[in-house]
């Protein structure tokens, strides 16, 4: 379901998004050029469950109109929340 | 984070000895399913179908790294993410992401988590399970 909208990865503070989260893209030779520049995606949350309290699903939209996806899955990490006012 | 859902039979194994996480241990692999899991009926892999492999996909599925740690009597269960990159065509649709114990005879399971609906990465798309700084405590 969807938890914080689609905005430009470029409109949030440095720091806001985990680095992990671009170094899934930048450090992946298998995809695209384009894909591997999160810095030029947009980017959404989810949640896998109404009950969850922070997104735990964050997907890249990349210009190419792919897709990717991180499902945390884990604890003890951050998990940005943001609104669109 | 993703609830955890245990497998009910793990705790017994585990007791019974079956299970050794940490990283000298055993292996532990994350695959993917789009089968509904039971808690109470599914005990070794075989009863949880995994998604076709291909394209992106090793059937098997892939080693999480286990390891663990201990401190004041809470035990941390950690291992390394995992990203599949879909190529030449998309990764078959699944909606669950489950463990089980590759050293263990029976493929043991361990649990699952739910991401709430299928997906099906296209060609070129990625899915990423991250584990943050660990995936299940035990106290």
């Amino acid at each position: 379901m969807p938890a914080c909208p689609r905005r430009p990865v470029r409109n949030f503070k440095p720091g806001f998004i985990p680095t992990k989260f671009f170094e899934y893209l930048e450090h992946n030779q298998k995809i695209a050029t384009c894909c591997r520049h999160p810095e030029d995606h947009d980017i959404e949350a989810r949640k896998s469950h109404p009950d969850e309290k922070q997104p735990d699903i964050y997907i890249f939209h990349c210009t190419c109109g792919l897709k990717h996806t991180i499902f945390c899955v884990g604890a003890g990490d951050v998990r940005p929340f943001w609104e669109v006012r | 984070m993703a609830t955890y859902n245990k497998f009910e039979d793990f705790s017994e194994q585990l007791c019974r000895g079956l299970h050794h996480l940490h990283a000298a241990g055993d292996l532990l692999r994350v695959y993917l399913s789009n089968a509904a899991p039971s808690a109470s009926l599914d005990a070794v892999k075989a009863d949880l179908a995994e998604i076709a492999g291909g394209n992106g996909y090793t059937a098997l599925g892939e080693d999480i790294q286990n390891d663990l740690s201990e401190t004041g009597g809470t035990t941390t269960l950690t291992a390394v993410d995992v990203v599949w990159t879909a190529s030449g065509a998309g990764i078959a649709s699944f909606r669950y992401v489950a463990q089980y114990n590759d050293t263990n005879a029976s493929d043991a399971l361990v649990n699952w988590w739910d991401y709430g609906a299928s997906i099906a990465p296209a060609a070129g798309e990625t899915f990423t399970v991250n584990y943050g700084a660990s995936y299940a405590t035990l106290v």
